[in-house]
């Protein structure tokens, strides 16, 4: 009588009818999940700019608002709903999360801080260690990147608590881009800053409401151009950039200008300023 | 036309009702005014909107939408006295309005005025003016010219002090390309023209070709003028003063779907229709576009067209009526949402060249001359380009598509 006693206190006696609900209910939560993913992923497709990635940003919010009312309605089917019922059941879960899968859970955790904090959403484009890519999709456990090479990246959330994420356009359409073109000093640098101005006006890609600038830097080899400029959006960022080289190339060559071939090595021999 | 007029006119204060069409008006381009709808309206748009959206389009076939099946298309002859195109003198007529004290003045503010129109909205407007004040027009450079920078286009302008008083450049976006080759001679135009150096003279230039060169010349123009938008009023004015009717003969425009009239002229009956205020809402007030709509949604009985002349002349009060429907549904190619890229940079290119050689598209797009031939090919197919005289160019009757497209993917649109 005495070892049913707490048993019968925290949990409550779960019969066929209990159990049809539960699972009715998770059924329920996974279908709508799912159909809501497969929706807004499908609209978003056929959508452009900043209310694509309105709507994609939706996804992760709307999975967990779900499943926090899958849960809400699940505990009191088996819990006694009361505050000490809680804490003992949601301590001891914790415990036993905290240790056995600690990883697992903290990514679970961070997965719900990045739905909060916002440091990528879906269609975003971010840099994360070592890999740089569009987020596809913000996952329970995992944010999934594809690559400019098209390669599938899962990467797990919790490196958010000690690793920097770099977000290119952050919930916005556009993001800048570079074009790097390097030249033999020996050239007019405003002639080429304007040139390459014109170069970013004429592509087609750009986005023209947005500025464009040409950072110039003098190096030992010779003289680095920048040219930054917006896409229309920001999945055209690597035909922009491809655009805007090809364009500044031809231009450059139409100039008789040189390029910076090759680095000019210091002469590390003999000669001595005395 | 007098003076007084003429500063009615150019406040958009109508003149002359009864023998002057009012409805036309020049304004600056920063007071023009896109047609809303009432809510409406702009629901039911959005619904057919999403569900465009939805639907799921052969992007290989780009097919147009389905005609009406049980009314017959208006013959030629009878489009041309029902809804002739626009007479240029009219909107020059209003152009001379708002110029008139820079035309009356010796030494202008602004040596040159640009006049920007959205495309297809009135056509030969300029030419129509510039014979008229017997100013020369100037015929754009050629593509060669353009990509040469070849300034001596410009040693050839007639200045003060020639047989010309003004001159006229009908087309600005046929003196660029977008090309870092097809810049410097607009940009050395404009230089000399705004400083003078050209004598006085009106500039015409199309709206997207606008929208781009000040993003080239980011100079102020305070004094670009453009026709104000044909909203619902203006729009159902400019098409009963385009029917060319028989005395004692009422036409009436009626809803193919309901039977409620649209129009009808004569009348006293002075309310706005729901049909012509989305349609001037749908053309954003261009009256080229939204004449042309109604062109197309004009129909008849399949035996109508024959019994059309057989009635007496009536006399007095009395009316012989005639009958034309306007069909529900407005007849555009649609572009499917899945629309790859390459389709929206051809026709950006297209129009904010105002039309261009199919040749030079591939100089000015990252595209092989091949791909865009191909794309060209699947617009012309669906009614949304068509090449004539060497330029292809935007459809009247997909204009609004494509501006849709484009707008809805961020590219630079024009600012009506």
């Amino acid at each position: 009588m005495n070892d049913t006693l707490p048993r019968t206190q925290i949990f409550r006696e779960i019969d066929v009818i209990t159990a049809i609900e539960i699972a009715a209910i998770l059924v329920v939560a996974i279908a709508l999940i799912m159909g809501m993913q497969r929706m807004l992923n499908w609209l978003g497709q056929r959508l452009y700019g900043q209310r694509r990635l309105t709507l994609l940003a939706l996804v992760p919010l709307l999975r967990l608002l779900i499943g926090i009312s899958a849960v809400i309605l699940i505990v009191p089917l088996v819990i006694e709903p009361s505050l000490q019922n809680m804490v003992a059941v949601l301590g001891t879960v914790g415990i036993a999360l905290g240790f056995a899968l600690k990883d697992y859970a903290s990514s679970l955790i961070a997965g719900v801080v990045a739905i909060g904090e916002k440091p990528y959403r879906n269609g975003d484009w971010v840099r994360i260690g070592e890999h740089y890519g569009e987020v596809i999709h913000v996952g329970m456990r995992t944010v999934e990147l594809v690559t400019a090479d098209d390669d599938r990246i899962a990467i797990p959330h919790n490196r958010l608590w000690n690793e920097a994420i770099v977000n290119s356009n952050d919930g916005k359409p556009r993001l800048q881009c570079i074009a790097d073109f390097y030249l033999h000093p020996e050239h007019d640098a405003a002639r080429v800053q304007s040139m390459l101005k014109d170069v970013a006006l004429t592509s087609p890609y750009l986005h023209l409401d947005s500025p464009v600038t040409v950072i110039v830097n003098e190096r030992p080899w010779g003289t680095h151009y920048r040219l930054k400029a917006y896409p229309v959006d920001s999945a055209q960022q690597f035909r922009f950039v491809s655009d805007l080289t090809v364009r500044g190339k031809a231009l450059i060559r139409r100039q008789g200008m040189r390029f910076a071939a090759t680095a000019a090595i210091p002469d590390s021999g003999g000669s001595t300023l005395a | 036309m007098t003076p007084n007029d003429a500063a009615h006119q150019a406040t958009g204060e109508p003149a002359h009702a009864a023998d002057t069409p009012s409805f036309w008006s020049f304004v600056p381009i920063g007071d023009y005014q896109v047609p809303g709808l009432p809510a409406s309206g702009a629901i039911a748009d959005a619904w057919a909107s999403f569900r465009r959206l939805l639907r799921k389009v052969d992007q290989s076939s780009l097919q147009p939408a389905r005609d009406e099946a049980k009314l017959r298309a208006l013959s030629e002859v009878r489009l041309e006295h029902l809804a002739p195109p626009i007479d240029p003198t009219e909107p020059a007529d209003a152009l001379d309005a708002a110029l008139y004290d820079w035309l009356e003045t010796k030494s202008p503010e602004w040596p040159v005025r640009f006049v920007v129109g959205q495309p297809h909205a009135h056509p030969d407007l300029l030419h129509v003016w510039a014979l008229r004040h017997g100013a020369a027009i100037i015929e754009p450079p050629t593509s060669e010219q353009i990509l040469d920078g070849d300034l001596d286009w410009l040693d050839q302008w007639p200045v003060d002090g020639g047989p010309h008083r003004f001159w006229v450049l009908p087309q600005l976006a046929h003196c660029f390309l977008r090309d870092t080759d097809g810049l410097k001679l607009v940009r050395t135009l404009l230089a000399r023209a705004e400083a003078g150096e050209l004598g006085r003279g009106i500039i015409g230039c199309d709206s997207w070709a606008w929208a781009y060169l000040m993003h080239l010349w980011p100079v102020p123009h305070p004094g670009a003028l453009t026709a104000q938008a044909f909203d619902g009023a203006r729009l159902t004015r400019l098409l009963t003063h385009q029917i060319k009717r028989r005395p004692h003969r009422r036409v009436r425009f009626r809803n193919a779907s309901t039977g409620r009239d649209i129009l009808a002229v004569p009348s006293e009956d002075n309310e706005l229709h729901p049909e012509i205020v989305r349609l001037a809402s749908h053309c954003r007030g261009n009256p080229g576009t939204a004449l042309t709509y109604w062109r197309r949604s004009l129909r008849t009985e399949p035996d109508e067209d024959m019994v059309e002349t057989t009635e007496e002349p009536l006399t007095g009060e009395a009316f012989d009526e005639e009958d034309v429907w306007v069909s529900a549904g407005i007849d555009e190619p649609l572009l499917p949402s899945e629309a790859d890229e390459d389709v929206a940079l051809v026709l950006h290119a297209l129009l904010i060249h105002d039309g261009l050689p199919a040749a030079l598209l591939p100089r000015l797009l990252p595209l092989t001359h091949d791909g865009c031939l191909a794309i060209l090919l699947r617009l012309q197919r669906a009614r949304l380009v068509a090449c004539r005289d060497g330029r292809c160019r935007v459809t009247v009757i997909g204009y609004a598509s494509v501006r849709s497209l484009l707008a809805g993917r961020d590219y630079l649109t024009d600012g009506f």
